[in-house]
């Protein structure tokens, strides 16, 4: 899942400063799960900066909308009655729910309430870590299911480095290094000839470009007009 | 001529454990600032960090939480929640400008009356020392605590 | 056969040195010790950027001491360079009179004075000496034809890895891409070059010991160590470094009785 993480108070105030009402949009999905933009997270907020803008003496009003996703349309249609009455929106969805917002509701300042940090796992209660960065080809297969493009800092497909130390990564004593997981994990499976054959560059200046993706089944959709 | 600052406590407590001291402190006479007004829970593990936030929201100069004794709860882990969500709201306002100290977790047991008195005793105090809550006392009493009260379905 | 590649051969024991460009504009105390190491040291080892500070590139460096005579090994690192920017260093330092190469994926941003910079690891140090290869071969990556230029090529190797095993693995593949020898990472003790050496018994890269003095106090230390590799006969040559007091180069080559 994507996780995001709730931006520093300080920078949020900031961004609403000019705004007399705000409408805080939450998301169901992804920043739910993760605690930062949820329902409840979006609640908090409001009532943070209520508090914040009387202290301040500020005219601010704000209240909270949630929808399920800010990445699909349908959802975003429920805010349609609601946003008029408001001067910015607050999304703390991940930057594509934010994005969709803001393309949906031109004509309103669309601000983001959260900094998207990573694809990753939920690896205990309130603890998620990265793990994929969407890189279009995936090596999962061939590194048995440890991947060196998300954990490895320099992002090797023949390691490790020499910077290596005790299993550790150079970059940080408490990170395993990607690549000895991988030579153990393969050892483990029998399966090291995998990383025997000197794995070539990665293609990385089409995969850069903006995606764009259809499925198979809805391509004749999308062709230009035969 | 400007109003004499009578600090305003919002408590929200347990039913099993804190509330009967405080039952029992009445019935004691134990002598304490009259200025807490009790919200009362089943168990403190019913907080929610954003009752205590609207406790703020509606004028309260200091908030308290009360629940048993560690290990005591009668719903077992109710107060172990509370104090966690108690940690987290307190860093909440320190980031929103209010201060953490005007919020407290206590622990008191069904017996230990003077137990209650005495945290109203430092809550009262801590508030005269805080001063007012900036966001003022916006609406009479009891409308206060009737929007507390809309918090809980 | 370029001086190297050469001593490599024919010697029993060579000698490199670690210098970094300089921090500034002027390359003459370079110039100068380079001069002063002369025929003491079968090769001088350029560093690019090390331990992720910024210096002079190394490019110009190399040129500087080749045209005074010294032997170059320019570093190449991968966290700097994309595969455009390795090309084309690779055909400066051709034409800049540069005959040797270490390929080295490079310290990353985090360790040095600028954390938040951009990490470019468009290759890694394996697919950098396969495209050196190539290049000797007269293609370029994109596989068309270009003039050929070649390289002796090194690249790093890791001694104290724990894990050993997957650093062993990896410089199979290493010699498999292209790399003649390997200069190790600084050894703390005699004891881990033998494990080493015991370990990649089946590769026949040359494998080159690196002894580092942290500071002017260590260089009595440093010497010892390399008088028991020279004695054990278990790598092909030493490679000294003496980071931030490379002046201090001539005095333990002069400790080292080399």
């Amino acid at each position: 899942m994507i996780v995001a993480e709730r931006k520093p108070f300080d920078e949020l105030v900031d961004s609403i400063k000019d705004f007399r009402r705000v409408l805080i949009v939450g998301c169901g999905t992804c920043v739910a799960v993760c605690l930062a933009g949820g329902e409840k997270e979006a609640g908090l907020l409001a009532a943070e900066f209520d508090i914040a803008a009387q202290i301040a003496d500020r005219d601010q009003s704000f209240a909270v909308a949630c929808v399920e996703r800010q990445c699909d349309r349908e959802f975003l249609d429920e805010l349609n009655a609601k946003v008029p009455h408001y001067d910015a929106l607050l999304s703390l969805a991940c930057g594509a729910g934010i994005q969709f917002l803001a393309e949906k509701f031109p004509d309103k300042p669309v601000l983001a309430g959260v900094n998207t940090t990573f694809i990753g796992v939920n690896e205990d209660v309130g603890l998620w870590a990265e793990k994929c960065r969407a890189c279009r080809n995936c090596v999962l297969t061939m590194t048995g299911g440890i991947c060196p493009v998300a954990l490895c800092p320099k992002g090797l497909l023949n390691g490790p480095c020499g910077g290596m130390t005790d299993g550790r990564c150079e970059t940080d004593p408490e990170r395993e290094c990607a690549w000895v997981a991988i030579y153990q994990r393969l050892e483990h499976l029998g399966r090291l000839d995998n990383i025997r054959p000197i794995a070539p560059p990665r293609a990385y200046g089409r995969a850069g470009l903006p995606g764009r993706q259809v499925h198979a089944a809805y391509e004749r959709r999308y062709r230009a007009n035969a | 001529m400007p109003e004499k600052y009578e600090p305003l406590i919002i408590a929200f407590i347990c039913t099993y454990c804190t509330y009967t001291a405080a039952d029992m402190a009445g019935s004691m006479r134990l002598q304490y600032p009259p200025n807490v007004r009790v919200v009362k829970l089943l168990c403190t593990g019913k907080v929610d960090v954003l009752y205590l936030l609207e406790a703020f929201n509606c004028g309260a100069d200091v908030v308290m939480v009360s629940g048993c004794e560690i290990g005591d709860c009668h719903f077992l882990e109710g107060n172990l929640r509370a104090k966690e969500r108690v940690e987290y709201a307190k860093t909440l306002l320190d980031e929103l400008g209010l201060g953490a100290e005007r919020l407290e977790m206590f622990h008191i047991g069904a017996s230990d009356a003077p137990k209650w008195a005495a945290a109203v005793e430092t809550m009262t105090r801590r508030a005269l020392e805080l001063g007012p809550n900036p966001v003022g006392r916006k609406r009479p009493l009891p409308a206060i605590e009737e929007q507390i009260g809309d918090l809980m379905p | 056969m370029p001086e190297f590649e050469k001593a490599l051969a024919e010697k029993d024991f060579v000698v490199t040195v670690e210098l970094d460009p300089p921090r500034g504009v002027d390359l003459k105390p370079l110039q100068e010790l380079a001069a002063a190491l002369g025929s003491r040291i079968d090769a001088v080892v350029l560093s690019a950027n090390r331990a992720a500070k910024a210096r002079m590139n190394p490019l110009l460096a190399a040129q500087a001491l080749a045209q005074q005579g010294s032997e170059v090994i320019l570093t190449l690192t991968c966290r700097d360079y994309n595969r455009l920017a390795l090309a084309s260093d690779l055909l400066a330092a051709k034409a800049a009179g540069v005959n040797n190469l270490l390929l080295v994926s490079g310290d990353h941003v985090t360790l040095g004075d600028q954390p938040e910079a951009k990490p470019v690891y468009d290759l890694d140090s394996t697919q950098a000496l396969q495209m050196a290869v190539q290049m000797a071969q007269g293609r370029d990556m994109a596989g068309q034809e270009m003039e050929p230029v070649s390289f002796f090529l090194g690249a790093a190797a890791a001694p104290r890895a724990n894990p050993l095993a997957p650093q062993v693995f990896r410089l199979h593949k290493k010699t498999e891409a292209g790399a003649s020898f390997f200069i190790t990472q600084p050894l703390s003790d005699l004891e881990q070059l033998k494990n080493f050496v015991q370990q990649i018994k089946s590769l026949e890269t040359k494998v080159i010991a690196g002894v580092e003095a942290a500071s002017p106090e260590d260089l009595e230390a440093a010497a010892n160590l390399c008088r028991e590799i020279k004695a054990s006969k278990l790598a092909a040559g030493v490679h000294l470094s003496a980071p931030d007091h490379q002046d201090s180069l001539t005095a333990l080559l002069d400790k080292c009785g080399l």
